[in-house]
C-alpha cells in the first residue's frame, strides 16, 4: 500500500469543499446569525451581484458579542471583513494549509477568476483529507497509547 | 528496519512485534514513509506541537467574562475546570451556536449552562496522527491536554497542526 498524501500536488478540490452560505450587505446581523445557527455553519460569505466582497466567521461574530450591544438590526456589510483571502480551485492542499497557518485562517473561500464563490475549504475538511489518505495503521495505534506498553522482560 | 507505529523504536526486518513495546507489527511493514510529513505524522507525539497553556475558568464564570476572555487572549476556546480537573470546553463555535442573537440578554449566565461537557482530551505522548483522527472524527477544532490524574496542562487546536504541517512540508523541501 502507498501513501497518497500529496500536499503539494493535489489541489483544493481533493480535500472535500463545504457549500458557502451567501448572503447580501445589507443582510440584518439577526438574520445571519439565525441562518447560520440553523445551516449549523461557522461564517457566511457576503457576496454583491454574485461576486465575494466580505466575509463574517464565528471570530467577528465573537468579537461584536464580547464588546455587548449588537446592533442585531444593523446591516452585515458594515461589520464584515472585507476582500478576504481566497484560494483557487487549482490550488494545492499543502497552499491552503500555508495560508491557514500564516494567517491564522480556520477557512478559505475558494473563488474563481470573477471571484464568484466555488466553496469553502475548512480546516476541519483539511483534518480529514489528511485521515483519509493516510494509513490506516496509524490510526489503529492503542487507543491509549499507555496501555501496551509493557516492557520487555528479560532478553 | 521497521520503525514501530506506536513508540518508535527501530526493530530489525521481519519481526512480528516491536521489541520494545510489543506492539504488533503485522500491518507496518509496508508502510515506508514517503514524505518528511508522512514520517513526522507517523512519528512524532503531541508535545512536539506548540500547544499553548489552557486557559482556564471555574464553572460559574458569567458568560460575558468568557467571551472577552477569548478575544482578549485571542484564543478560540477556554476550558472550564472544577477544582483543577477538566470539566468542560467552551468555544467561539459555542458561543455562535448557543448564544446567537441572545447573547447580552445572556451575560450573566454561567459558563457551566453553554460548555460542552466533559469533552475528550489527549495526553502528550499521544501520537499528532492520533489527535488530528480525533479532531476528525469529533469535528473538534481543540482538545484539552491532561496529566494522568485529568490535570489540563494545555490546549491544542486545529492551527497548532496547520502550524506543524506547514514546518514539516517546508522541512521537505516543499515550496509554498
Amino acid at each position: 500500500m502507498n501513501f497518497q498524501l500529496n500536499l503539494d500536488t493535489e489541489t483544493v478540490e481533493h480535500a472535500h469543499l463545504s457549500v458557502a452560505t451567501c448572503v447580501q450587505p445589507e443582510t440584518t446581523l439577526r438574520d445571519l446569525l439565525v441562518t447560520l445557527k440553523e445551516d449549523r455553519r461557522g461564517a457566511a460569505l457576503i457576496c454583491e451581484h454574485g461576486r465575494l466582497v466580505g466575509i463574517i466567521t464565528e471570530r467577528d461574530v465573537l468579537r461584536l458579542m464580547a464588546a455587548g450591544h449588537m446592533d442585531l438590526d444593523g446591516a452585515v456589510g458594515s461589520v464584515m471583513v472585507r476582500d478576504p483571502v481566497t484560494l483557487a480551485r487549482t490550488d494545492t492542499v499543502g497552499k491552503a494549509i500555508s495560508v491557514m497557518s500564516e494567517g491564522g485562517y480556520r477557512r478559505i473561500p475558494i473563488v474563481d477568476d470573477q471571484k464568484r464563490p466555488v466553496g469553502m475549504l475548512k480546516v476541519s475538511s483539511v483534518l480529514h483529507y489528511l485521515v483519509e489518505h493516510f494509513p490506516q495503521v496509524v490510526y489503529t495505534l492503542p487507543p491509549t497509547p499507555d496501555h501496551a506498553t509493557q516492557k520487555r522482560e528479560g532478553a | 528496519m521497521t520503525i514501530c507505529p506506536h513508540c518508535g523504536f527501530e526493530n530489525i526486518e521481519g519481526v512480528d512485534e516491536c521489541a520494545e513495546c510489543r506492539h504488533s507489527l503485522a500491518d507496518t511493514e509496508e508502510h515506508v514513509p514517503a514524505t518528511e510529513v508522512e514520517r513526522a505524522l507517523m512519528h512524532d507525539q503531541i508535545a512536539v506541537l506548540a500547544s499553548r497553556p489552557a486557559i482556564t475558568v471555574p464553572p460559574e464564570t458569567p458568560i460575558r467574562d468568557v467571551l472577552r476572555l477569548l478575544v482578549e487572549k485571542e484564543i478560540g476556546c477556554v476550558v472550564i475546570t472544577r477544582d483543577g480537573k477538566l470539566a468542560g470546553i467552551f468555544s467561539e463555535r459555542d458561543a455562535l451556536m448557543k448564544l446567537n442573537v441572545q447573547a447580552d440578554e445572556l451575560g450573566d449566565e454561567p459558563v457551566s449552562r453553554f460548555m460542552t461537557p466533559d469533552p475528550q482530551a489527549l495526553s502528550y505522548n499521544h501520537k499528532v496522527a492520533f489527535a488530528v483522527q480525533r479532531m476528525d472524527q469529533g469535528s473538534f477544532r481543540h482538545v484539552p491536554i491532561v496529566t494522568d490524574d485529568q490535570t489540563v496542562t494545555a490546549i491544542i487546536s486545529a492551527r497548532d497542526i496547520m502550524h506543524y504541517l506547514t514546518e514539516k512540508m517546508r522541512q521537505g523541501g516543499a515550496e509554498l
